[in-house]
């Protein structure tokens, strides 16, 4: 009895004593509302499935959000946190001024990036010179969401597969329903897919080339589809309207499925269901979303207990567990080869579509002055469909007076 | 000097937090600034792009019209919901409330409240215009009245505050004034055009200056309501245009020669202000 005690409390002294104490590291994300409550999840989940890194998750709003602290954290020569998510069009320029730390040296570096799908791979490496400064994350692609009830009054089951077929689908669907066929971003996430479809580039090497023949016939044909009255110009209220029945056709992220069902609520199934992009001439889509960065100039210990929570959301299972909740695509070949995530897939009806386009998914355009070139095109699309502007000289202005964004 | 140490700790904290940043974007101004290299001096180029730049200028457009309609709103209907808010009734206490109520919702709420009703195709207000035999507008989807949709919201939002001060204002006026002017016959419009408004200069002074300086600054209505100065650059206030710039382009030098710009045209109408101010407010 009088042993017993003595020998505990030197065993938790000892205990104590010579406990590694945790390296803690922040993370700075940008997503809100339900994807923040599970990116918080996924951290508590990480702290507590092991004991030599707390993580300490920090909310910055928005993507915008986080280049702004990063941006403030390296005018003042302290980086805003050690591991940063950032939106696949913001890291090239952070990592170009050296504010991002190389991962490729990092250990187990390799098999991770071996692991990847080929589009992320490209994506995380673009110029192929072995440096890597972002690891995808939360990445997806656009698909094709359709409300079947109103498609078989048009006697359509599904949408076509290409563009050139969705005029005459467009027409049909706006005649038998009286509601707009589909919905056509300005945001030129989706224009990206179509135009290389039809064998075309967004970006040159000095320019965008939008005025080329290939991307104007993509913007001529949207164009006539908004102008004939059967497609609308997308906006802040489109999934809403498509949920309501009032547009029949969207084009949004595969990420954007958990919210469209909270909104369809018990008439999710028969109201909505997923097809693949419509393309041109081969089925191209384009990936976008965002990565995850380590800031430089963080202390050693930092930077490997950061790579450790980067390395731990890439582990298949907890890609499983991520993917379940928010819908993005498996950023690695082991997640999709899983039985587990073959089930999930299986579960509903058109969960599998940002996965199968995956074999034909390009990154989105990386050039630093695409980030500004993004709001020109959205602008010039606006002018054109909004204010009846004619396509080929808005779209030649719209090269002209971005060029010197691209020679810059 | 006396007064010196006593005024040292918050001339500090304003030299710091106030003056600094402003002499630091002044400086920022004149280099090739994007805080990820050393700032390289250009002198007044981002001055010089700024004037010939037609994104800029429309923005500038875009914001004297943004800022003038919504404080010109503010002054008049503030004034307006004052004189309600004072009127002695049963339902006094409520109809101060209800209009005060906006002033205190988030900004994100209230985004989420006037997309729901502006919405072209479900939207309430669209469906009481179309009852009404009228035709529907595309509100923040069309250029030509995306402005107007967004002038609406910020009146709805911001009105109240001014017709509390106005409230103020009223309450502050002697009584015997307006039972003078009664005693001489006047009628209620006369006393209120030739007793109560000039009293109330002053609050207007107030309340034109306030509304003018934070409508020039306004960034976080376009944020929240999504437009993303479109479409086509139609809601793009000049304080969205900083942001941008900053922050999404890089071109923090650039955004501060505007933010410098921004400023001193705000000195300059406050200073504009005071000066007939000076002729036609009088304090009691």
């Amino acid at each position: 009895m009088g042993k017993r005690p003595l020998v505990l409390g030197l065993a938790v002294v000892l205990g104590f004593g010579f406990a590694q104490p945790r390296t803690e590291i922040t993370f700075l994300y940008g997503l809100g509302g339900r994807l923040g409550e599970i990116i918080r999840a996924t951290v508590d989940t990480f702290n507590k499935s092991q004991n030599e890194v707390v993580v300490r998750a920090e909310f910055a709003n928005s993507y915008e959000g986080v280049l702004q602290k990063a941006l403030a954290g390296i005018a003042a020569g302290q980086p805003a946190a050690d591991v940063l998510q950032l939106e696949v069009a913001l890291w090239p320029r952070l990592a170009a001024a050296g504010q991002l730390t190389d991962l490729s040296a990092l250990p187990g570096f390799k098999a991770m990036f071996d692991s990847f799908w080929g589009v992320f791979k490209l994506q995380a490496d673009p110029d192929k010179d072995g440096k890597v400064f972002a690891t995808p994350w939360n990445n997806s692609n656009p698909v094709t969401y359709y409300n079947p009830e109103l498609l078989k009054r048009a006697g359509y089951s599904a949408p076509p597969r290409t563009w050139p077929e969705m005029r005459e689908f467009a027409r049909k669907v706006k005649e038998a329903t009286g509601v707009a066929a589909m919905a056509l971003p300005a945001f030129p996430w989706v224009l990206e897919g179509a135009v290389w479809s039809n064998g075309g580039e967004i970006v040159g090497k000095d320019r965008l080339l939008l005025d080329q023949p290939a991307a104007l016939e993509v913007i001529n044909t949207w164009t006539q589809l908004i102008r004939d009255g059967s497609a609308v110009v997308e906006n802040a209220n489109s999934t809403q309207d498509f949920v309501a029945g009032k547009v029949a056709v969207i084009f949004q992220s595969v990420a954007s499925r958990p919210g469209i069902k909270a909104l369809a609520g018990d008439r999710f199934k028969q109201t909505v269901r997923v097809a693949p992009l419509p393309y041109f001439k081969k089925p191209v889509v384009p990936v976008g979303g965002a990565t995850l960065a380590i800031s430089r100039g963080i202390p050693q210990e930092r930077v490997l207990a950061a790579w450790k929570f980067i390395q731990w959301l890439n582990r298949p299972e907890q890609q499983l567990e991520w993917i379940k909740q928010t819908n993005y695509v498996p950023i690695t070949r082991t997640t999709s080869e899983l039985p587990a995530f073959r089930a999930f897939l299986a579960t509903e009806q058109g969960l599998d579509v940002g996965m199968r386009q995956l074999p034909n998914a390009r990154p989105r355009p990386t050039d630093p002055a695409y980030v500004q070139g993004i709001q020109e095109i959205r602008k010039t699309l606006e002018e054109i469909w909004l204010n009846n502007k004619p396509v080929e000289p808005a779209i030649r202005d719209l090269v002209q007076r971005t060029r010197p964004l691209f020679a810059n | 000097m006396e007064a010196l140490p006593y005024l040292l700790p918050a001339l500090l904290v304003f030299a710091l937090f106030e003056y600094y940043p402003l002499l630091r974007v002044i400086y920022l101004s004149l280099t090739d600034a994007d805080l990820l290299k050393s700032p390289q001096w250009i002198g007044l180029a981002n001055y010089t792009r700024m004037f010939q730049d037609a994104e800029f200028l429309n923005s500038l457009a875009v914001t004297v019209i943004f800022a003038f309609a919504v404080t010109g709103l503010e002054v008049v209907l503030g004034m307006t919901l004052g004189f309600l808010m004072n009127r002695k009734g049963p339902f006094q206490n409520l109809v101060r409330g209800a209009i005060f109520a906006p002033v205190v919702v988030s900004l994100a709420a209230a985004a989420v409240i006037w997309l729901h009703l502006l919405n072209p195709t479900s939207g309430p207000v669209n469906q009481l215009l179309q009852a009404l035999g009228l035709p529907p507008s595309r509100w923040l989807q069309d250029p030509s009245t995306a402005l107007a949709s967004v002038i609406l919201i910020a009146l709805w939002k911001g009105v109240g505050l001014p017709a509390v001060l106005y409230l103020a204002g009223l309450q502050g006026i002697p009584r015997e004034l307006q039972e003078a002017a009664q005693v001489d016959g006047a009628t209620p419009y006369q006393a209120a055009r030739w007793i109560t408004i000039p009293l109330l200069a002053p609050t207007t002074l107030l309340v034109f200056f306030i509304s003018l300086v934070g409508t020039f600054q306004s960034y976080g209505l376009i944020l929240v309501l999504r437009t993303d100065g479109g479409p086509v650059g139609s809601t793009m206030l000049l304080g969205y245009y900083i942001y941008q710039n900053a922050f999404q382009y890089f071109q923090m030098a650039y955004a501060s020669a505007v933010s410098v710009f921004l400023f001193l045209l705000l000195v300059f109408l406050g200073w504009l202000q005071f000066k007939v101010s000076e002729r036609r407010v009088h304090y009691r």
